[in-house]
């Protein structure tokens, strides 16, 4: 029923609310000086930020964001094999080896290739 | 205002499903086109989790991980080709691609 | 004896029976596996030509060769225990049937002639990557998993492992635009295409409540087929003809096999060809064998469309490479008549023609591939191929051979592959499907006879081409022309075969 959904209409209202107040008020209250440039750099208080913020991500980041991303999803297949760990016994202990074994060559390919290595 | 059903989650299945498809159709951006296959093939998946909750059946589960086991391995690979590709080309639009045609 | 060891061994004598349908896949994969770390280990390695270059991986090879080989020997290990071979595999994941074991036959023949070809490519255009082996034999797994599939889930994770290895291979030669462009287009549309069969799946399984094909024949069955199965069918027609090049889901292919390496360019046109023309007529003929009235008039279509426009599109091509991708086409056509047939006599007839399909085009593929100089691959039919005749008389003779294969004139491999499909059709009711095979056969004439024509006829107006043929592609052609004869004058025996492979599947599973 949609009274399910009241506590997440009464979340997105005490937020609105919560968010409006906070900004009518420093609005109203703060001092009203626009002279200082700091205020609009992105960071008022830390470094003065240098260069383009688009710029070039280093191609490593590529690669190794891919391999997480390769690495982490076969992990998805263990999670099952945990839950029914009794279940599956031996036989499912030989298979999962199995599936890590192929999963290691795949690691020392990428480890041997130099794919790991920052530098 | 009736419980959310099967019917609501297949529909939004086959919205999301179109939406890829005409993604894939229309976009000229070689990643928002790939972006536009990763959309197709999770709709399938809501489709599969869906009908797999509604059966009783764990199939459809089992094969959600499947699915997204191989989308990963196609995002690497897929990439990487576009990867490729602008090193030729300096540009990711699809329709620059055309050294061969007929 | 150790308890751990005792379960241990209890596991395995309930593991061992369920290896035997896999044997070939397991054997591809070890060997596949094996070539990468033999390489990445830099064992088996000698150093490379120059400073700081890569060595030439003397191993991965013949790695790749040996494993394919003995996969070959288990495949004929399994045709001679089928009658014994029990089942279900796997829960019914795997069958193991005359069906799947001829085609395994059929791929794993394509692959080893793709390896032998490869071999000698690879050097004249040095690439010396051991990655290239495995890939092609992780592929090779995916199609003989695919052959064999008893359930969609192992259908789709087979086409996946065959398409994603094939995807790498396509744009494997990464200094050349036109492999990576060939390759981003394969991607994009296969990858569009797995969407596609993967909807199409989801709803089969929502209508049916199972993945396993033998419970989906049982569920569909019972007429009235509801809106969501018809609708999931479609879509699984849409994803089979993307993979085996059905018009009007062929955009890709020519594009594809023009840029990709040649030998690559075989391998997709044989192997990946028959891996998705087995499942497809297994799920269609066996699966979906009670809705033969919805899907027949819709291949029906489809056939005449591949027929038409493959065979049309082929004549104003001038790269071989190209004409051999429409051509492929067009045969797609041809297997899909015999699909439409629904008989007995319609697969026995789909398996010969595939066995025949895969020999003709390896091995015109083949000479495509020895005619290749380092940097180039010479495909222009016109400005290449004219005059090849006085300088390479045996390599122009296998090709014309080849040639005469495919357009379908006795006595080869393609002339009995053709009757086979024509009498199936007609037996089936078919007959306006067969006189457009056979009118599309007479147009198919012109562009494979225009070959022959530039080699013997024409002469050459470029340097000519100094082609050495290595041994291994020589042994690969051997095969190649040994084979069509064969099939073509002797083919009482191999009819048979593929007869007595049908009488499985049909009973399936």
């Amino acid at each position: 029923m949609l009274t399910e959904y009241l506590p997440i209409v009464f979340l997105l209202f005490v937020g609105l609310v919560v968010g409006g107040v906070i900004i009518v008020l420093s609005w109203r209250m703060g001092p009203r000086t626009r002279a200082l440039s700091i205020g609009d750099s992105p960071y008022e208080c830390g470094l003065v930020p240098t260069g383009d913020a688009r710029s070039r991500v280093d191609v490593k980041f590529y690669i190794l964001a891919m391999l997480f991303i390769l690495f982490d999803v076969e992990i998805v297949f263990l999670f099952p094999w945990a839950i029914m760990f009794d279940a599956l016994g031996t036989l499912g202990i030989l298979v999962m080896f199995e599936f890590l074994v192929i999963l290691l060559v795949g690691y020392a390919y990428v480890w041997r290739k130099g794919a790991l290595e920052w530098d | 205002m009736s419980e959310v059903g099967v019917g609501h989650y297949l529909t939004l299945s086959a919205i999301l499903f179109t939406i890829g498809a005409i993604g894939v159709l229309t976009r000229k951006n070689a990643i928002i086109v790939f972006m536009a296959i990763e959309i197709m093939l999770n709709a399938a998946n809501l489709a599969f989790v869906t009908f797999a909750m509604s059966i009783g059946d764990l199939g459809g589960l089992v094969m959600v991980l499947f699915v997204i086991a191989v989308a990963a391995a196609e995002a690497a690979v897929g990439l990487a080709i576009i990867v490729a590709m602008y090193r030729h080309r300096e540009t990711v639009n699809v329709e620059a691609f055309t050294a061969m045609r007929g | 004896m150790n308890p751990e060891i005792q379960e241990l061994l209890v596991a395995y004598r309930v593991v061992r029976p369920a290896l035997f349908p896999v044997l070939p896949a397991a054997v591809l994969t070890l060997f596949g596996l094996l070539a990468l770390l033999v390489d990445v280990f830099e064992l088996g390695r000698t150093r490379g030509p120059a400073e700081g270059e890569t060595g030439t991986p003397i191993m991965a090879p013949y790695l790749a060769l040996i494993g394919t080989a003995l996969a070959l020997g288990c495949v004929g290990w399994q045709a001679a225990r089928l009658e014994t071979a029990g089942g279900p595999y796997f829960s019914g994941m795997v069958v193991l049937d005359g069906f799947g074991v001829f085609l395994s036959g059929v791929v794993l023949a394509g692959t080893l002639l793709t390896l032998l070809l490869t071999i000698g490519y690879c050097r004249r255009h040095d690439i010396h990557l051991a990655e290239y082996y495995h890939l092609i034999l992780m592929a090779a797994a995916g199609m003989l998993i695919m052959v064999l599939a008893g359930n969609l889930i192992t259908i789709f994770v087979g086409l996946e492992l065959m398409s994603v290895g094939v995807y790498v291979l396509t744009g494997f030669r990464r200094t050349r635009l036109r492999s990576v462009e060939g390759a981003l287009k394969y991607f994009v549309l296969g990858a569009f295409s797995t969407g596609f069969f993967l909807y199409g799946m989801a709803l089969v399984y929502g209508a049916a409540g199972t993945f396993d094909l033998a419970g989906i024949r049982d569920a569909v069955s019972v007429p009235p087929a509801s809106p969501v199965l018809l609708a999931g069918v479609a879509l699984l027609i849409v994803g089979f003809g993307f993979k085996v090049a059905l018009v009007p889901f062929h955009m890709w292919s020519p594009d594809v096999y023009q840029g990709a390496p040649a030998p690559v360019t075989a391998f997709m046109a044989t192997g990946v060809k028959t891996a998705g023309f087995a499942a497809f007529v297994r799920v269609f003929m066996s699966t979906f064998d009670g809705l033969a009235d919805q899907w027949i008039p819709v291949l029906w279509a489809l056939a005449v469309l591949t027929m038409v426009v493959g065979n049309v599109a082929a004549i104003r091509q001038d790269d071989i490479k190209r004409m051999l991708a429409y051509s492929s086409i067009a045969h797609a056509g041809y297997l899909l008549v015999a699909l439409i047939a629904h008989s007995d006599i319609g697969t026995a007839a789909f398996l010969y023609y595939m066995a025949a399909y895969t020999l003709m085009t390896m091995g015109a593929f083949g000479i495509v591939i020895v005619l290749g100089e380092k940097g180039t691959e010479n495909t222009s039919i016109e400005r290449d191929y004219a005059g090849i005749a006085w300088r390479h008389p045996l390599l122009a003779a296998a090709m014309a051979l080849f040639m005469f294969s495919l357009t379908g004139i006795p006595p080869t491999a393609g002339f009995v592959g053709k009757f086979a499909i024509l009498s199936a059709a007609v037996n089936s009711g078919h007959v306006p499907l067969a006189v457009l095979l056979v009118l599309t056969s007479v147009i198919s004439a012109y562009y494979y006879l225009k070959v022959v024509v530039s080699m013997y006829m024409r002469a050459s107006e470029r340097e000519p081409i100094r082609s050495q043929v290595p041994a291994m592609a020589a042994i690969a052609l051997l095969i190649a022309v040994v084979g069509v004869l064969g099939l073509g004058i002797f083919p009482g025996q191999w009819v048979e075969m593929a007869r007595a492979s049908v009488v499985a599947v049909t009973g399936l599973p």
